[in-house]
């Protein structure tokens, strides 16, 4: 056999051991992160896989932002001019209210004030845009309803805070976090929970995710209590998560249950299907320490 | 064949490991038996079958052992591999340049594994170098008898071992 040949053959004989040898140690590597975990309890294979897809996500969903807003901004413009004039309207309309709503809320601080209650609107939020849904899809087959923000650890995003929408409540932020995201449970989820007041009779509750049903349940509401449909259901803010008076729905049916409480079927106010943009709320609500594990589940 | 060799090789290592040596040695500190067979095997055959050896011999001590699947395997699917770019380089039928490499191969070994589990935070990095550099040691001693007897058997396991025909085919490029 000619020496070139055989250096040829020699050489792809060690580009083959090489591949060889990066494979088995990659394997070994992963094999030693799906036992390994880290401070918070997660596996470090699910740590790092939830970092790198979520970096993944976000591009995705930047791509999708960027050629649905050359859309909206550049073809889609028929009908703009009209739709302006209608928002102009709707904005005169509602600096008045603001006007009026401002004065009720100055008088409601001085009686506040008066009655020396403490302040339990939350301040600081932070705004996210949900980059990726369940890996399951929409068919709701995974074990868990989440949907995945573009802010993590780095932008002062942390565990247990609250994410909510315009309309509503939203879900909470659970395990793994990653730098720059983060997975939010959705309160439609069967695991997830939240102290709840049914605001006209303001009755206590706790309302849980009922998945696959998108109704969710209000439970532990007495068989005694008037509930109707169409009641408005808001946050109790005793559960350490969910700040106070956050609207999560409204009552569809309340039937009296063959035990002591009610069964009641809650219609979240926030649409699932079209989630967008959230606020993550930094703040947590203050609970009196005997009421931290009554409702959080 | 070879890797049936291999295998019945690394079987061996790790009951007598696992069994004699602990009579033997007790708690203090006693040889790498297995790790001694994958340079072996990796000096003999060359890397793919180093790397292989590795990565059953450190796989089954892990599974063994009761630690982290993967440390020791990690460590000796690498050493595997080194003692077999080694062998593949190298001419080494003397004594001398085999305990050498044994000798390093095993301070390697050791480095990486303490440093995985370091890593993963499971220990802290602790390098005692007494009780290191005495089982690198030993594994250079044991290994020197463990490879003549291994020596002794080419045909059964496939070993190239002291093979006269090879030695006089490299001399001849």
């Amino acid at each position: 056999m000619p020496i070139a040949s055989d250096r040829t053959q020699g050489l792809d004989v060690t580009r083959h051991m090489a591949w060889l040898l990066i494979v088995l140690l990659v394997g070994h590597v992963i094999l030693i992160s799906v036992q390994v975990s880290t401070r918070a309890g997660v596996p470090v294979l699910e740590t790092v896989t939830f970092g790198a897809f979520a970096e993944l996500q976000r591009g995705g969903a930047r791509l999708y932002g960027g050629a649905s807003r050359v859309w909206d901004r550049y073809v889609g413009l028929r009908g703009a001019e009209e739709e302006a004039g209608r928002l102009r309207r709707q904005v005169d309309a509602l600096q008045l209210e603001l006007q009026q709503e401002r004065a009720r809320v100055g008088r409601a601080a001085e009686l506040e004030a008066l009655l020396g209650l403490r302040q339990r609107v939350f301040q600081r939020t932070l705004a996210a845009q949900v980059i990726a849904g369940h890996p399951a899809g929409p068919t709701r087959l995974g074990p868990t309803q989440m949907a995945i923000i573009d802010r993590g650890r780095e932008d002062g995003v942390d565990l247990e805070m609250a994410v909510i929408a315009p309309e509503g409540v939203v879900g909470r932020v659970i395990d793994p976090l990653s730098v720059h995201a983060a997975k939010v449970q959705l309160i439609t989820d069967r695991n997830a929970g939240a102290g709840a007041l049914l605001t006209r009779t303001g009755t206590g509750g706790v309302v849980v995710g009922n998945d696959p049903d998108p109704l969710l349940r209000l439970e532990y509401v007495s068989n005694l209590v008037d509930v109707r449909s169409g009641d408005l259901v808001v946050t109790s803010g005793l559960d350490g998560i969910y700040p106070r008076g956050l609207v999560i729905g409204r009552v569809e049916r309340a039937e009296k249950g063959a035990a002591l409480h009610r069964q009641i079927r809650v219609r979240p106010a926030v649409d699932f299907a079209a989630l967008d943009a959230v606020l993550v709320v930094l703040d947590r609500p203050r609970v009196p320490a005997e009421m931290q594990t009554e409702t959080r589940r | 064949m070879r890797l049936l060799g291999i295998g019945l090789a690394i079987g061996l290592a790790l009951t007598v490991q696992t069994t004699l040596a602990y009579l033997a040695f007790g708690s203090a500190v006693t040889p790498n038996f297995v790790l001694v067979v994958v340079i072996w095997a990796g000096l003999t055959f060359g890397p793919a079958h180093g790397m292989l050896a590795g990565t059953l011999g450190g796989l089954a001590q892990d599974a063994l052992a009761g630690g982290v699947l993967g440390v020791a395997g990690f460590s000796q699917t690498l050493v595997g591999f080194l003692a077999g770019v080694i062998g593949a380089q190298f001419i080494m039928v003397h004594a001398l340049p085999r305990m050498t490499v044994i000798f390093l191969l095993s301070l390697l070994h050791i480095a990486c594994f303490t440093g995985i589990y370091a890593m993963i935070g499971l220990t802290r990095f602790f390098a005692p170098w007494r009780p290191i550099v005495l089982q690198a040691g030993l594994n250079a001693l044991v290994g020197m008898v463990i490879f003549r007897l291994l020596d002794l058997v080419p045909e059964t396991l496939g070993s190239r071992g002291v093979d006269n025909d090879r030695l006089r085919r490299r001399f001849q490029r």
